[in-house]
């Protein structure tokens, strides 16, 4: 059977069968990951039971702010994106790469084992979907193909929840990956609540979705239902205000590596590296080596690394990046431009993590506008 | 992208795999070559101007170019200039040491582009090795190229590679050799002195029919470029061996980015027509 077929299935699972849902995902042997609430946001931790969502929670999002706020209804997903995607379950911050042991002066490389972990995602969003999209091209593809990404992803269910709001910094709708996820999933659920209904629309995407499926208490879907989850869907797009223009996105990087906005932008950013942080496609590395038990056992350790630090960029001769313009200028120009080129996609899927999370609020929908101006020279 | 197919058990990610140091030679302080030998069956088939990733035990991994193959003693010869920790480690490896390699990586120089046309090797100090390369491949199929030259520049006369070999091949007929020095007396030195560009100015080739392996110090080879620009060289017929930081050599780690270029999988070596719209954007 093919996508497409499945995605004509639709069904409905009422709201007082959602525990049942996750009973079917766990009985599967996934590690559920899902959004729950932390201190003072929402980010992705284990589920073991309905009551871990965000239920009845919504978020407040602006540059640099996020709050959270009580819902007036009870929703599940009344929320938009947290602080991390699930970018650090399939590539992890930290990874051991392998290990080395030293046996009378010979080395002997012991590989990495396959990672175990079968996760299943609950309420992934459209923008995040897209951007295991963008690490697939890098991760499962030529030179720098990871058995060890792959792997997780392979095992990976993933359950979409279509967006029914957008905060005050998504712009997926610019980025053509929102808010409605149309393929890629394993399910897709859209929660629509009105007076007297609260339930979720499912969309099947694949065969795994279709066998978790089975196990729940489904009915049919009418014409109503379909309308109410269209409108949950336009909601999303009512309220996105923050806009990109990608026209030729990849020469307005190409024709301006000098440009004032350059200078302007490096004298609020203080080079924290948290917009690459919470970035779901971000995926620079680097290697950490230790050595212990007296000189006989090594390991070689991969961990995140981020294009603002001086480090980064390192010579014997000094960093190449050594001002804090050069080294905006080199995230920016990657993730909007010329990642287009290494991977004929763009590395921004709008979810406006980077917005939110800048400690001084640079929004980059405005940086690239600003970049379109002639500057006066 | 199909899910059920993603993953490849049999790839091997990163993983080093054993080497033996059979011999170590000080070419200068802080310079040396070693002779790597396999451990087994470890055959690396190599275009000259590839590079491997050399692992120290707990210290780490460098990126180093393959200077030549050793048919008679079985190994790869690396140049080493000690500049940093690994480096550092490499330099008081001794003999009979192991250590880890991953490679061959990048693409090396076109040599097929120079098939029937002079071929003009200029290096800058440890730019070397990665050119020395070039010529046990051009000797073996010495009557498909016009003219050879190397050029080398070096920064004193006590700064001199492989200087076992240069007499031998001074007296080779097929290859046009010259060697500048920055520092010298008339005691100690009786080539020339200065910059290795000025050799080029001086050199007797069709500007319409060669092409030019550069490698060295940035500036070096971009004042090189220049000058055979000056000659009438075309872009496309000159071509650079860059250097940016390296973690993966697999296009992996984001660090060697060069503008939209992978340094280590679309590199090290460019032509300057291709690096030509990044290499003048300071710190890019
Ligand atoms: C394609 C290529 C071929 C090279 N061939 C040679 C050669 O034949 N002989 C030689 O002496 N040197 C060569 N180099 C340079 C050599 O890789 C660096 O001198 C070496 O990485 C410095 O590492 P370090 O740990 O000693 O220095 P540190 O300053 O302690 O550097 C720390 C780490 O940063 C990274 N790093 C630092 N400098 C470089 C660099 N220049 N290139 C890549 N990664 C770097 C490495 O991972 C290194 O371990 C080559 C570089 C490249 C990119
Ligand atoms: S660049 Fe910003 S908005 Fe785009 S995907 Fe990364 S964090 Fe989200
Ligand atoms: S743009 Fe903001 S989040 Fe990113 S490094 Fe600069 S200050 Fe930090
Ligand atoms: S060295 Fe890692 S991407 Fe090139």
């Amino acid at each position: 059977m093919t996508a497409s077929q499945f995605l004509e299935k639709k069904k409905i699972l009422q709201r007082a069968d959602f525990s049942q849902l996750i009973e079917a995902i766990r009985t599967k042997g996934y590690t559920l990951i899902g959004p729950v609430l932390t201190e003072t946001a929402i980010s992705f931790g284990e589920i073991h039971e309905e009551t871990d969502l965000p239920i009845g929670w919504m978020d407040i999002q602006e540059p640099a702010k996020f709050q959270l706020k009580r819902r007036e209804d009870e929703a599940l997903f009344g929320y938009n994106v947290g602080f991390q995607s699930i970018k650090k379950y399939l590539f992890p911050p930290r990874q051991r790469l392998f290990s080395v042991e030293k046996k009378q002066g010979a080395l002997f490389f012991i590989p990495e084992e396959t990672p175990k972990e079968k996760y299943a995602f609950l309420g992934v969003r459209s923008c995040d979907l897209h951007a295991v999209f963008v690490q697939d091209k890098i991760f499962c593809k030529g030179s720098s193909y990871d058995p060890l990404y792959a792997k997780r992803r392979q095992e990976a269910l993933i359950i979409v929840v279509q967006c029914g709001q957008a905060s005050g910094c998504c712009f997926c709708r610019s980025m053509g990956t929102g808010p409605k996820a149309q393929e890629g999933f394993d399910l897709a659920l859209t929660e629509c609540i009105d007076r007297e209904n609260h339930f979720f629309l499912v969309e099947i995407g694949s065969q795994r979705g279709e066998e978790i499926a089975t196990l729940l208490p489904l009915r049919e879907v009418t014409e109503e239902d379909l309308r109410l989850a269209q409108s949950h869907i336009q909601n999303a797009l009512n309220q996105m205000r923050k806009k990109v223009n990608t026209e030729s996105i990849k020469d307005l990087f190409y024709n301006n590596w000098e440009h004032p906005r350059w200078d302007d932008v490096a004298e609020r950013c203080i080079g924290c590296s948290t917009c690459t942080m919470v970035c779901p496609t971000c995926f620079c590395w680097t290697v950490e080596d230790s050595s212990f038990v007296e000189g006989l056992k090594a390991e070689r350790w991969r961990r995140w690394d981020f294009c603002y630090t001086m480090e980064f960029s390192h010579l014997p001769t000094g960093s190449v990046r050594s001002t804090l313009k050069s080294r905006y200028r080199q995230w920016l120009s990657h993730k909007f431009g010329s990642w287009i080129d290494q991977f004929g996609t763009s590395g921004c899927v709008g979810c406006g993590r980077c917005i939110t999370w800048c400690p001084v609020g640079i929004d980059v929908t405005e940086e690239l506008a600003a970049l379109r101006e002639k500057p006066d020279l | 992208m199909k899910t059920n197919s993603l993953f490849n058990p049999s790839a091997q990610f990163l993983l080093p795999i054993p080497f033996q140091i059979k011999k170590k030679k000080v070419e200068y302080p802080r310079v040396v070559s070693l002779w790597l030998s396999p451990l087994g069956n470890g055959e690396l088939s190599f275009k000259p101007g590839q590079f491997l990733m050399v692992y120290v035990f707990g210290v780490g991994e460098v990126a180093l170019s393959i200077a030549e193959k050793d048919e008679t003693e079985e190994s790869y010869v690396l140049t080493i200039r000690s500049v940093g920790t690994v480096t550092r480690a490499l330099e008081h490896c001794k003999q009979g040491d192991i250590v880890g390699i991953r490679g061959p990586f990048g693409k090396g120089w076109p040599l097929e582009e120079a098939v029937s046309k002079d071929i003009l090797l200029v290096a800058g100090g440890i730019g070397l090795p990665p050119l020395w390369s070039t010529l046990p491949f051009i000797f073996k199929d010495r009557s498909n190229y016009g003219e050879v030259f190397l050029l080398y520049g070096a920064r004193s006369p006590h700064d001199i590679l492989y200087k076992e070999s240069w007499e031998s091949l001074s007296k080779q007929k097929e290859l046009v050799l010259k060697i500048s020095v920055e520092l010298a007396t008339s005691r100690n030195w009786n080539g020339s002195i200065g910059n290795v560009i000025s050799l080029v100015d001086s050199l007797r080739f069709n500007p319409q029919s060669v092409v030019a392996f550069v490698c060295g110090p940035e500036p070096m080879m971009r004042f090189c470029a220049y000058a055979l620009l000056k000659r009438g060289v075309a872009k496309e017929s000159i071509y650079f061996s860059m250097e940016r930081n390296m973690r993966c050599a697999i296009g992996s780690c984001g660090h060697c980015q060069f503008g939209p270029l992978f340094l280590c999988k679309n590199g090290p070596v460019f032509s300057y027509k291709t690096i030509e719209p990044f290499l003048n954007i300071p710190e890019i």
